[in-house]
């Protein structure tokens, strides 16, 4: 089977180093585009940690070397090389305006931790667990929309943004944003200054990424902000 | 909250996103993604946990007061 990495430009160089389970990485081309790709005996490969983490590898490496580069989501694998070669015709258009899409920037991804309950029901004034269940809705509500204030902040920021996640699980705002690799740090510092006008949220922001979360945005071309 | 305590949070974050991207990020290409491959539900309960313990450290470290009640 075939393992597919990233797309990239058929003129850029292989990352170096090897891929899932010391693999050799190569290069297929086809009319301007190039999958990097590797062949494995068996079906399927799968995804354990490892795995998913030796993916990632490739996927960084590749970008170091690239202007523009769609990082592969895991997938099943393609049976062979004659499945390979159909996907790159049959998306070559889409896949092609992606890496335009892409070209030149980075992806930086924002998780803002969900507030903690405000201590406890006599603290927060309540009287009684009503009131109290009632003042913790409250500020989740508040604090929904400060995310949503918070994202659009940060989209201004950007060349693209991903739709915000908010308000699900532990964080309050899972969100990633396009920018162009000479503008990290001013995205940085305006993540410092959301960071220092909301004192009480804890804010996290990691990358630069491969785009991988416009990589799928750019090629099927919906969900732009 | 100093820089000590930091790391250790952006590295849990940095995992937790990392393996998002590579699952659910990414233009797919070959064949649907991997949601039926038991592996992946053990990838997803470790980060389960992971993020449980992230939010659970980061609310006590935030919050003293609400250690000394919760506790």
């Amino acid at each position: 089977m075939i393992h597919v990495y990233a797309i990239v430009e058929a003129s850029e160089a292989l990352p170096s180093g090897s891929g899932l389970g010391g693999a050799a990485v190569e290069g297929y081309d086809l009319d301007g585009i190039q999958a990097i790709v590797s062949r494995h005996e068996g079906t399927r490969i799968e995804p354990t940690e490892t795995a998913l983490l030796e993916h990632a590898e490739v996927v960084e490496a590749a970008m170091a070397e690239t202007g523009a580069i769609l990082p592969a989501r895991f997938g099943r694998g393609l049976a062979d090389e004659r499945d390979l070669d159909d996907l790159l015709r049959s998306r070559h258009g889409e896949l092609t305006r992606g890496l335009e899409q892409v070209r030149g920037c980075v992806e930086l991804g924002v998780r803002i931790l969900a507030p903690g309950p405000a201590v406890s029901a006599s603290d927060n004034g309540a009287a009684t667990g009503t009131e109290y269940m009632q003042t913790r809705l409250a500020e989740l509500a508040r604090a929904e929309e400060v995310a949503h204030e918070i994202h659009d902040l940060l989209a201004e920021g950007a060349r693209e943004s991903a739709r915000p996640d908010v308000g699900s699980g532990e964080f309050l705002l899972s969100s990633a944003y396009l920018v162009p690799r000479g503008d990290v740090d001013r995205f940085r510092g305006h993540v410092r200054s959301v960071e220092n006008s909301y004192p009480q949220l804890v804010v996290v922001c990691t990358g630069p990424w491969p785009p991988y979360s416009f990589a799928a945005i750019a090629a099927s071309d919906h969900e732009r902000a | 909250m100093n820089e000590d305590e930091r790391l250790p949070l952006e590295q849990q974050i940095t995992l937790v996103e990392l393996v998002d991207r590579v699952l659910n990020k990414g233009v797919v290409l070959s064949g649907d993604v991997v949601l039926s491959v038991a592996g992946i539900d053990l990838v997803y309960v470790g980060l389960r946990v992971l993020l449980a313990s992230v939010g659970t450290l980061e609310r006590l470290n935030s919050n003293p007061a609400m250690t000394a009640s919760a506790l």
